[in-house]
C-alpha cells in the first residue's frame, strides 16, 4: 500500500499481530532526548548526542547532525564529534582502528550512522521502518514524522514512511515511536549501492 | 568343495602312510565275505618305508628335471601308482615306470601333492601315501621404467608427465609394480602418482607389456627450489627387485607468488591513497544537485586536494561549467575516512537541447599506482581510475533534463515480417557467426532452442518485471510487449517532469542498462525491425531501482522490496511471474538484510496464485551471479596481479560475497561466451543455479540487444561499440552489438523460464529450477581440480564436474551447467507441477567447536555433526552453512562441506577477494551450496576450514547448517 498524504491506508491485522519487534524503541527516544548519550559516557565536557540504535539487520550507532563535539564510548567505540578547519569531523574508533567522516561546517546537516560489524560510516535512509498494529495508522505516524509519504508492506509487516531528504530521520523517529498502535520503529542505514553487472 | 577335494576324499578316505596293520573294520569285513585261513599269509599294506619326496620348485618353459618316484613295497599283488590332485600343465607322471617329467607351461603356487601306490585289490585296496609340493614359478619379468620428460613447471604444468612401467617379457597374468618414491619430492606432499591418494605402484594388464601413471605437481606458494622426484621399481609380483630401474623427473618451484596487491594476507595490502567518489543526483526545473562523498579506500593517507564537478558538453573534453561551489577544499583522508559535500548546477548554465556530461573530480591524489603494460585500468569513466565519478543527462529544448520517453517511429523492412538483426542474435541459434566481433564463436554454444524457435512458445502472457535502472517503454521494439501502466519511475519525485509509470533513464553514455536487459528477454518477434527476445512476446514492465539509488533522497531497500512483488499498487509487482535482477552489489562476510529475505520468501510463497485460490506456484527471482571473477586488485580493479594466476582458476570475488545471493529462492545465473567455455568475468560460486549466454573473452561476440532508441543516446555513444549508431544494420542507433555480463546472462535466463511458464503455466518456482537443474548441459566437462599444498598438506580449493549422490552434475563455476530450453521444454511439458513434495526450511543444526583453525595448513580443521529429525524422505533442495570465526582475515579462510554421501563442496575458496579490506570484525555469515541437491540430508556432515596464508591465526567457534528440501519424485 502506497501512502502519501490524503492517501487512505488498508489493514492486515492478523500479520501485525504475529509479528514481533526486534529492538525496542525506547532507549533511542531516551538518548535522542538528552543532550549527552545515555547509553554513552562522556569523555569530555560534553558528550556529542551519540545513541545505540536498532536499524532492521543489526545494531548501529548514530550520531544525531546537530551533535555537540565531544566523545562518548558505546560498546567498546569511542565515538567523537569535534571541529577543525572548517570541518565537523566524525570520528569512530576501536581496537586502534579509527574511521572518520568530514563534512563542511556550513553545510547541511548529515546523517550519520556508524556500523560496528563493518567498522564504517553509513548514511541513514531518509525513511523509518514501523510496524503497526493496524495499517490505517500509516497516514497519521506519516504526518506525525514530517514524512512526504508512506508505503505499508501488508505481506511483510511492515510500513516505510518516507521523509524529506533534508530532514532527521531520528528526530522524525523520536516524534512518532510512542504513538498508540505503534509496535516498533526503526532507523534504516541506506544499503550498499547496487550496481548494474 | 574344489574337483581335486572331492578327488582326494573320495580315493583315499583314511589311509595314512604309516599304517602296517588292518584295523579293526577290515576284521568285520572278513566276517561278512571271508577271509580265508586265518593262518595263511600275512595281510600286510604297501609302504614307502622311509623315502620321501622332495618339494619341488619349477620354472615355467623350463623343462623339468627327470625323476622317477619311489617304489612302493607289501602290499596283496601288483601296485598302482598316481599322483593327486592333477599335476601342473605341461608336467606328465608315467604309472608304469614312476617318471616325472615334462615342461611346465604355466604359473602355480606351491601346492600339495599325494604320490599314492595302491593295491590292486578291488575289495579293499590299501595304499601308502608321500606327500610333497610343486611350485611353478613364473619367472620375473625384466621391470624397466620411463618419464614421457624430465621435468615439470610445479605450476604450470596441469597435464603432469606420464611415467610407464615396461615388463620384460610380458606377462600373461596382471601384474603388480609397486614402485618406491626416493627423491627429495615426496609424495602425496609435492607430487601426485595417479589420482590423489593412490598408492605408489602400476598394474600391467594380463598380456599387456606396460602401464602409465601420471605423475602430476601438486602446487603450493612456497619458496622451496627445485625438487626431484625418483620413482624406483621396488618389487614386481610382491617380489622385491635388487638395483630396480628408476626414472627422475625434476619439479622446477615455481616460487611464491606475488599477492602484495591483493588485500589477501594483508589487510593493508595497497600500499596508496585511493579516493572514490560517489555522487547522488537530484533534479528540479532549475538545477542539478550533487551530494557527494569522496571516501579514501586505499591504505594511505591522501594530502589535502580539492574538489570540484564540471558540467561538459563531451565526455572526452576536460573543461566545461564548473557547478557551485567551484572548488571544495577536500582535506587529508586517512585510510577509510570519508569527506561529505554538494554541488549544484543551475540548468540555466547549460545549453538547451544538449547533451551534458558531468565529472566529478580530485586533484592531486598522490601515488596513483601506475598501470602495467598491457593491463587495464578500469575508470569509473573512462578516465584515470576512479578519481573521479560521472554522470550525464540530456537538457531537453525546453531547458529541463529529459524525463519522459519520447515517441519514435520506425521503418519496418518492407514486406518483411522477420526480425533483421536476428541473424546476429548467436546466443539464440549460434551458427558460428561473428555477430560484429573478431572471432567467431562456436556452433551450437547457445540456449539449444531451435525447437523453440521454430515452433514456441514465445512467452505469451508471462509477466515479466525487470529490476534495473530502467526501461524505455517507447523502444520501437519493446513497446508492444510493454505492459500499459505497469512500470514504475521510483525516482519520478527528484525529477522534475517525470512520470511515476515512465521509468525513462535521463542517462546518455551510460546507457539504460534495464532497456537492454529488457530486449534480451522480449524485445518483440517478427515486427520487421530489430531483433527478438528469448520470449517475444513475454510481457514487460520496468522498475528503475538502480536509478533512484541516485537520488539522495530514496530508500532503496523499500524501493527494492517494492519491487520485487511485494507491493499491489503504485507500482503493482504483486502480479509479476518473473523478476529479473542483473545487479548486485554487497560486501564479503555480510548477510542479506531480512526484509529482504522475507520478500523473496513472501514472493516464493504468495506470488503467482493457483487458479482455485488455494497456494501459489511462487514467483521466479532470476539474479546475476556478478562479474568480479576477474577483480582481484583491492580496490583498483586490475586483473592479474597474482603472479601465479591462480585467480584464474578459483576467481578473485566470489559470487558469495553478495549475501543475496546465499538463499535459496533465487535463480544465480553465470555467464558463458560463444565459445562455449565461462566468461572470464563471470563470478563464480557453489550458489550458482545454471549459466546462460553472454558475451566471453573481448574478441567473441558480445550480446545483440535493444539499446536507448535514437542516434543521441545509448551505449552506442561509448565508443567502444561495434554496431555504432548510424550504421547499415542499425541506422537509428536503436540496438547494440556489446551487452554482455552477468547482465546478460540473466535475462537470457528469464526469458526461458518465460517460455517454460507459457508451455506449462502450472509449474512452480521450484519446479522451475529442478527442470532446468535436470536438464542443463556441462560446459567445460574436462576441467582440472585445483590442488594446493599449504604448509605441505594439500588441500583441493576447486573441485571438478561433480556428480552428486542423487545424479546432478554440478561445478561451482557452472552451477548444474547451461540452460538447455528445448530439452527443458520437454521436460516441463511431462513432469507433474508442485510434483517436488512439501518446501520445508530446517532449524539449524549447530556444532558449537572453539576449534583452532591450523595457521598456512592445507589439512585445516574439521568438524562434523549428525544431522536427524528431518522431513522422512526428505530431499536436499539447498543447504545454507552458517560460520561464526574469529579470524583477522577471512580472506585466507576456504571452506568445504562434505555430505553424508561423500559430495563435497567449496562454499568459500580461499583468497576470496570479497573480504579485501575486512576490518577485523568476527565472521558471522551465511553461505549456501546447491552441491548437495537431491541428496538425502541426513547422516553425518562434515565442514572443513583451512587457513592458507601465514601469520594469522583464527578459531572456528561454531558452524551450522539449514536444510531447504523437498520430497522428489
Amino acid at each position: 500500500m502506497d501512502f502519501a498524504p490524503r492517501a487512505t491506508a488498508s489493514r492486515d491485522p492478523k500479520r501485525k499481530a504475529n509479528r514481533a519487534s526486534l529492538f525496542a524503541a525506547g532507549a533511542l527516544a531516551a538518548a535522542l532526548g538528552a543532550h549527552a548519550a545515555d547509553e554513552g559516557t562522556g569523555t569530555g565536557d560534553r558528550s556529542p548526542a551519540v545513541f545505540r540504535s536498532a536499524t532492521i539487520d543489526g545494531p548501529a550507532y548514530v550520531i544525531a547532525p546537530g551533535a555537540d563535539t565531544g566523545a562518548t564510548e558505546i560498546d567498546g567505540v569511542l565515538l567523537s564529534v569535534e571541529t577543525a578547519d572548517g570541518f565537523r569531523v566524525y570520528r569512530a574508533s576501536r581496537d586502534g582502528l579509527t574511521r572518520t567522516v568530514r563534512v563542511a561546517q556550513d553545510g547541511p546537516p548529515r546523517h550519520l550512522a556508524y556500523d560496528p560489524k563493518r567498522h564504517r560510516f553509513k548514511r541513514l535512509a531518509p525513511s523509518l521502518r514501523v510496524e503497526l498494529a493496524d495499517d490505517h495508522l500509516l497516514p497519521s505516524v506519516v504526518e506525525a514524522a514530517g514524512g512526504t509519504g508512506g508505503k505499508a508492506f501488508p505481506l511483510l509487516g511492515f510500513a516505510v514512511v518516507h521523509l524529506p531528504p533534508k530532514s532527521d530521520p531520528a528526530a522524525a523517529l523520536r516524534s512518532v515511536e510512542s504513538m498508540p498502535g505503534v509496535i516498533d520503529v526503526k532507523l534504516r542505514i541506506r544499503g550498499t549501492r547496487r550496481e548494474p553487472r | 568343495m574344489s574337483r581335486a577335494e572331492r578327488a582326494r576324499s573320495r580315493m583315499v578316505p583314511t589311509r595314512r602312510a604309516s599304517f602296517r596293520t588292518r584295523p579293526v573294520p577290515v576284521l568285520a569285513l572278513c566276517a561278512l565275505v571271508g577271509c580265508g585261513d586265518s593262518g595263511s599269509k600275512p595281510d600286510t599294506a604297501p609302504t614307502f618305508g622311509t623315502a620321501t619326496i622332495a618339494d619341488k620348485t619349477y620354472v615355467r618353459g623350463e623343462p623339468i628335471p627327470t625323476e622317477t618316484l619311489p617304489a612302493a613295497t607289501g602290499g596283496d599283488g601288483p601296485l598302482t601308482y598316481l599322483i593327486l590332485p592333477d599335476l601342473p600343465d605341461g608336467i606328465r607322471f608315467e604309472p608304469a615306470t614312476r617318471v616325472l617329467s615334462g615342461t611346465p607351461t604355466a604359473g602355480q603356487p606351491a601346492t600339495s601333492y599325494e604320490y599314492v601306490a595302491r593295491e590292486s585289490n578291488e575289495f579293499d585296496p590299501e595304499s601308502a601315501t608321500l606327500r610333497f609340493s610343486i611350485e611353478v614359478v613364473v619367472p620375473l619379468p625384466e621391470a624397466s621404467i620411463a618419464g614421457s620428460a624430465t621435468e615439470m613447471n610445479e605450476w604450470e604444468d596441469r597435464t603432469g608427465i606420464a611415467v610407464t612401467v615396461t615388463l620384460d617379457p610380458a606377462p600373461e597374468e596382471a601384474t603388480t609394480v609397486a614402485l618406491a618414491s626416493t627423491g627429495t619430492a615426496t609424495l602425496g606432499g609435492d607430487f601426485d602418482l595417479g589420482d590423489p591418494g593412490d598408492a605408489p605402484e602400476l598394474t600391467v594388464a594380463a598380456g599387456s607389456a606396460s602401464a602409465t601413471a601420471t605423475v602430476r605437481p601438486i602446487r603450493d606458494l612456497e619458496e622451496e627450489g627445485d625438487e626431484t622426484i625418483v620413482l624406483a621399481v621396488q618389487s614386481v609380483r610382491g617380489t622385491d627387485v635388487d638395483d630396480g630401474a628408476t626414472v627422475e623427473i625434476a619439479i622446477r618451484d615455481a616460487g611464491a607468488p606475488d599477492l602484495g596487491d591483493t588485500g589477501i594476507g594483508d589487510v593493508d595490502g595497497t600500499g596508496f591513497a585511493f579516493l572514490v567518489g560517489e555522487m547522488f543526483e537530484s533534479f528540479g526545473p532549475d538545477a542539478v544537485e550533487f551530494d557527494v562523498w569522496i571516501i579514501n579506500v586505499g591504505d594511505a593517507a591522501s594530502s589535502a586536494t580539492s574538489a570540484y564537478v564540471v558540467a561538459k558538453s563531451s565526455p572526452e573534453t576536460e573543461d566545461g561549467v564548473r557547478a557551485s561551489p567551484a572548488d571544495v577544499p577536500v582535506p587529508a583522508l586517512e585510510p577509510g575516512d570519508t569527506f561529505e559535500t554538494a554541488f549544484a548546477v543551475s540548468l540555466a548554465d547549460l545549453a538547451a537541447g544538449a547533451n551534458v556530461y558531468f565529472d566529478l573530480r580530485v586533484d592531486a591524489v598522490p601515488e596513483e599506482p601506475e598501470v602495467p603494460e598491457g593491463e587495464e585500468a578500469y575508470g569509473a569513466c573512462g578516465g584515470p581510475r576512479t578519481q573521479r565519478a560521472c554522470s550525464d543527462l540530456h537538457i531537453a529544448g525546453t531547458g529541463e533534463v529529459r524525463t519522459t520517453c519520447p515517441a519514435f517511429s520506425r521503418t519496418t523492412r518492407l514486406g518483411a515480417a522477420e526480425d533483421p538483426l536476428f541473424v546476429h542474435q548467436w546466443a539464440l541459434s549460434n551458427t558460428g557467426q561473428t555477430a560484429f566481433a573478431r572471432m567467431a564463436g562456436v556452433a551450437g554454444e547457445d540456449l539449444r532452442m531451435a525447437v523453440a524457435l521454430a515452433d514456441g512458445p514465445t512467452g505469451s502472457g508471462v509477466q515479466v518485471a525487470v529490476v534495473d535502472s530502467g526501461l524505455e517503454i517507447c523502444h520501437p521494439d519493446l513497446a508492444a510487449n510493454v505492459e500499459p501502466g505497469a512500470s514504475h519511475n521510483f525516482a519520478a519525485a527528484f525529477r522534475h517532469g517525470a512520470s511515476t509509470t515512465d521509468p525513462f533513464s535521463p542517462r546518455l553514455t551510460l546507457g539504460d542498462h534495464g532497456t537492454s536487459v529488457a530486449g534480451i528477454i522480449a524485445a518483440v518477434g517478427d515486427n520487421g525491425i530489430g531483433l527478438r527476445g528469448v520470449a517475444p512476446r513475454a510481457r514487460l514492465r520496468g522498475f528503475n531501482l538502480l536509478e533512484s539509488q541516485d537520488d539522495a533522497g530514496t530508500d532503496p531497500d523499500a524501493v527494492e522490496i517494492a519491487a520485487l512483488g511485494m507491493s499491489s499498487e503504485s507500482p503493482r509487482s504483486d502480479d509479476v511471474d518473473i523478476f529479473n535482477m542483473s545487479y548486485g552489489g554487497g560486501e564479503g562476510g555480510v548477510d542479506a538484510g531480512a526484509d529482504l529475505v522475507a520478500a523473496f520468501r513472501t514472493g516464493t510463497e504468495t506470488l503467482r496464485p493457483h487458479q482455485d485460490g488455494e497456494g501459489a506456484r511462487g514467483a521466479l527471482y532470476v539474479r546475476a551471479a556478478g562479474n568480479a571473477f576477474e577483480e582481484c586488485a583491492f580496490p583498483t580493479g586490475e586483473a592479474r596481479v597474482d603472479s601465479l594466476h591462480l585467480e584464474n582458476e578459483l576467481g578473485c570475488v566470489d559470487a558469495n560475497a553478495e549475501g543475496a545471493q546465499n538463499i535459496p529462492y533465487l535463480v544465480v545465473v553465470g555467464a558463458f561466451g560463444a565459445d562455449g567455455r565461462r566468461a572470464a568475468y563471470s563470478s563464480t560460486g557453489s550458489n550458482l543455479w545454471a549459466v546462460a549466454p553472454a558475451d566471453g573473452s573481448r574478441d567473441l561476440p558480445g550480446v545483440v540487444t535493444t539499446d536507448q532508441a535514437g542516434l543521441d543516446r545509448g551505449y552506442v555513444l561509448s565508443g567502444f561499440e561495434p554496431l555504432a549508431a548510424g550504421h547499415l544494420e542499425n541506422p537509428d542507433g536503436d540496438y547494440m552489438a556489446s551487452f554482455g555480463g552477468t547482465s546478460a546472462a540473466a535475462p537470457m535466463a528469464a526469458g526461458a523460464i518465460a517460455l517454460l511458464l507459457e508451455a506449462r503455466p502450472e509449474l512452480t518456482w521450484r519446479d522451475v529450477k529442478h527442470v532446468i537443474a535436470k536438464t542443463a548441459r556441462r560446459l567445460e566437462p574436462d576441467l582440472p581440480p585445483v590442488r594446493v599444498a599449504f604448509g605441505g598438506k594439500p588441500a583441493v580449493l576447486r573441485h571438478p564436474w561433480i556428480t552428486n549422490a542423487a545424479g546432478y552434475g554440478f561445478h561451482n563455476w557452472f552451477g548444474f551447467g547451461a540452460i538447455d530450453v528445448d530439452r527443458a521444454l520437454e521436460m516441463a511439458r511431462t513432469i507433474e507441477p508442485d510434483g517436488l513434495g512439501a518446501f520445508a526450511e530446517s532449524e539449524p543444526h549447530r556444532a558449537e567447536t572453539a576449534l583452532a583453525i591450523p595457521d598456512h595448513d592445507g589439512a585445516g580443521v574439521s568438524s562434523r555433526q549428525s544431522v536427524d529429525g528431518l522431513p522422512a524422505g526428505a530431499d536436499i533442495e539447498a543447504v545454507q552453512l552458517r560460520v561464526e570465526i574469529d579470524h583477522p582475515d577471512p580472506g585466507e579462510l576456504g571452506f568445504e562441506l562434505v555430505s553424508p554421501s561423500g559430495t563435497r563442496s567449496v562454499l568459500n575458496p580461499v583468497f576470496n577477494r570479497a573480504f579485501a579490506g575486512w576490518s577485523g570484525e568476527d565472521l558471522d555469515w551465511t553461505v549456501l551450496s546447491n552441491a548437495f541437491y537431491g541428496e538425502p540430508p541426513e547422516g553425518e556432515w562434515e565442514f572443513k576450514v583451512i587457513d592458507v596464508w601465514e601469520g594469522n591465526t583464527g578459531t572456528l567457534e561454531a558452524w551450522s547448517l539449514v536444510f531447504y528440501t523437498g520430497e522428489h519424485p
